[in-house]
């Protein structure tokens, strides 16, 4: 048994995922950050695209690309002396070590529970996701899962009422 | 489709978050703003009026498919974020005026946080709890720095955004994890998938609730993620602080009852473990780090740390008598703090803050009504009998020792000792020290009617104790 096309093309996928990510962490220059976490979503999308959730990959590529990325740019593109920002990097060099230990031990603690319980690579019951088409992910949202929908539309009007207080003139 | 019939049982969200909608949009046309505020509780009443009668025409269930439920647990909950709603409406008539905060928001933003709150206690679902958090929580941080131009304001909302935004990501975690282990995020499915798995299986969940406890641990301000409480209650509008310490605290209590009895019920002994060193850790400091604070929110915010801690031990026992008894702490506490909080307000006027101990100095003789009512509460937050703090704490207390958590209860009685020195400390201020300089003090008729209410419950509540917690006992049945 070798390895099989579709193997070759998700590793692919996933260095493209995870490369980038090292230089958004590492990179002294901003905007060589901005731009590989465009690629980072980009495989993030592929990976999607391995799951069988089109709807959610063309939505990452539209919000995420589409959207925050170029938002990002522009924030880089706007704010002033952007290049000092390599300094206040440099306060919490402790505060780095301290999220990175202890985000490794998370990690270690959660491999290691797979690994020994070996529960995480087989499917759960009825975790078999059934292939949707847009189509029917709209009735779902329109039928079964109204009730978040319509919640999240409020939320998202919240949010709109926040930004306007934040952003409006004072009272005089 | 859609079963009609069912709609109903949204109705009182429904009318909560048109009113907010209606409130926003009034705003523009009314020349007093007063009527906006009255509005809101014209909808909060109705709200309550409609889950109410609801709940006794026997509508209770589920709708959506098991996503949202109204039951007693809801309702009981829905009854502490309609006084919470309505005694911060009262009290902040006069105080956004001082504050020169725009009203149509400032109410609107309070009705949708209650909303969000609404949601969150109703949801039979993961999905759906987390949009009831994220819409209570977004409200609460604009309302925290709805003060722009007050540094400690905008500070308050940034620590809060951030830290609130770390802990929904725990949340999100704790929910993915539970989805990919059960394949559901119904609340009662996940509890039938935990049943399946049996004892050796459900063992991996419980990192999934470590998740959970995290982050509604942030939610309710429980030691170690209690950092941002201190700096938001101060630099929050007092009104605001107010609401923050009772409504949303109850509802991340009503979210964490829900997900941890009905969803991980199997699970009890486990969560109860992690649960009894986060709750006496709280409570010890609480009430230690309160002892050296001199200003009066920062003081109250750290009493609602040790009070999260005293309510999270009605946890430990698993039992439902126990989850009475804290449920009827949690209305005990919310209703002595609201009116502590309204005597704060009313100390801030056009040019005094109001907010250091020593400027209740001598209210005793300024106002002796004002100071009386204080000592009232802060007797009532310490636990002194015969006033309804003691009762809840009693109960509480009572269940843990039943269920042999002797220890804790004693160390638990020994930092409420400790606590009497920073909440009588106030009393002190009032009654034996000389104001600095005399001025008035006008109490507005709404913060008046406030007074009135939470200082007559707290001290019925105290002397027929039975009629609060018979309640709580019955709305957990049904």
């Amino acid at each position: 048994m070798g390895i099989e096309m579709k193997e070759v093309v998700f590793i692919v996928v996933a260095l493209l995922t995870v490369v980038p990510c090292l230089i958004v962490a590492f990179s002294r220059n901003i905007l060589y950050s901005a731009f590989s976490l465009f690629f980072t979503l980009l495989g993030t999308s592929g990976l999607y695209f391995f799951l069988d959730a089109e709807f959610l990959a063309i939505a990452q590529v539209v919000v995420y690309i589409g959207g925050v990325t170029v938002l990002l740019l522009f924030a880089i593109l706007l704010t002033k002396n952007i290049q000092e920002i390599k300094e206040t990097n440099a306060l919490s060099m402790k505060r780095a070590y301290f999220a990175g230990a202890s985000s490794f031990i998370l990690l270690a603690s959660l491999i290691f529970l797979a690994v020994k319980e070996w529960k995480f690579f087989e499917a759960g019951p009825g975790t078999d996701y059934p292939f949707l088409t847009l189509n029917q992910l709209g009735e779902l949202m329109l039928n079964k899962y109204l009730l978040p929908f319509e919640a999240a539309s409020i939320l998202l009007l919240v949010v709109l009422i926040g930004s306007l207080v934040i952003a409006k003139r004072a009272v005089k | 489709m859609f079963e009609t019939i069912n709609m109903k049982i949204l109705l009182p969200e429904l009318i909560l978050i048109c009113t907010g909608l209606a409130v926003i949009l009034l705003d523009l046309v009314l020349r007093k703003k007063e009527t906006v505020a009255f509005i809101g509780v014209a909808g909060a009443l109705l709200s309550a009026y409609y889950n109410f009668s609801l709940m006794s025409l026997g509508w209770s269930g589920a709708v959506f498919q098991n996503m949202f439920v109204l039951d007693g647990y809801s309702s009981f909950f829905k009854l502490i974020f309609y006084i919470s709603l309505i005694i911060t409406i009262f009290i902040s008539l006069n105080y956004i005026k001082t504050e020169r905060v725009s009203s149509g928001e400032y109410y609107s933003l309070l009705l949708f946080s209650a909303s969000g709150m609404m949601i969150m206690a109703g949801a039979a679902d993961f999905m759906v709890l987390y949009l009831g958090i994220e819409l209570m929580s977004l409200s609460l941080y604009i309302l925290a720095g709805i003060m722009r131009e007050r540094r400690t304001s905008n500070e308050a909302a940034i620590k809060y955004f951030f830290l609130g935004a770390f802990s929904s990501a725990f949340l999100l975690f704790g929910i993915s994890l539970t989805y990919g282990l059960t394949g559901t995020t119904s609340i009662i499915e996940v509890a039938e998938a935990l049943n399946r798995l049996g004892p050796a299986g459900r063992n991996i969940t419980l990192i999934a609730v470590i998740f959970f406890v995290t982050a509604f641990g942030f939610k309710v301000a429980l030691v170690p993620f209690h950092m941002w409480a201190p700096d938001v209650y101060e630099g929050a509008p007092t009104s605001v602080t107010a609401f923050m310490s009772t409504g949303p605290k109850a509802a991340a209590f009503a979210v964490m009852g829900r997900v941890l009895f009905y969803a991980f019920g199997a699970l009890q002994l486990q969560w109860s473990a992690i649960i009894e060193p986060l709750s006496i850790v709280t409570i010890a400091v609480g009430s230690i780090l309160a002892l050296s604070q001199t200003n009066i929110k920062r003081m109250l915010a750290y009493s609602a740390i040790a009070h999260a801690g005293y309510a999270s031990i009605g946890f430990l026992p698993g039992t439902q008598e126990a989850f009475a008894a804290m449920i009827n702490y949690l209305m005990i506490y919310i209703i002595v703090n609201l009116g502590a909080f309204a005597v704060v307000v009313i100390m801030r006027r056009e040019g005094i803050m109001g907010e250091e101990l020593s400027d209740y100095s001598g209210l005793a003789k300024k106002n002796p009504l004002v100071a009386f009512l204080m000592l009232i509460f802060m007797f009532s937050l310490t636990g002194i009998p015969p006033l309804a703090g003691f009762i809840g704490k009693f109960y509480i207390f009572m269940g843990a020792v039943e269920a042999g958590y002797t220890k804790l209860v004693i160390a638990a009685v020994i930092f409420s000792a400790v606590s009497a020195f920073f909440y009588l400390r106030v009393v002190v201020y009032m009654y034996m020290k000389e104001a600095a300089e005399p001025s008035v003090l006008i109490v507005p008729h709404s913060v008046k009617l406030v007074l009135a209410f939470t200082s007559i419950m707290a001290i019925l509540l105290g002397i027929f104790p039975s009629v609060l917690l018979d309640f709580a006992r019955a709305s957990l049945l049904g």
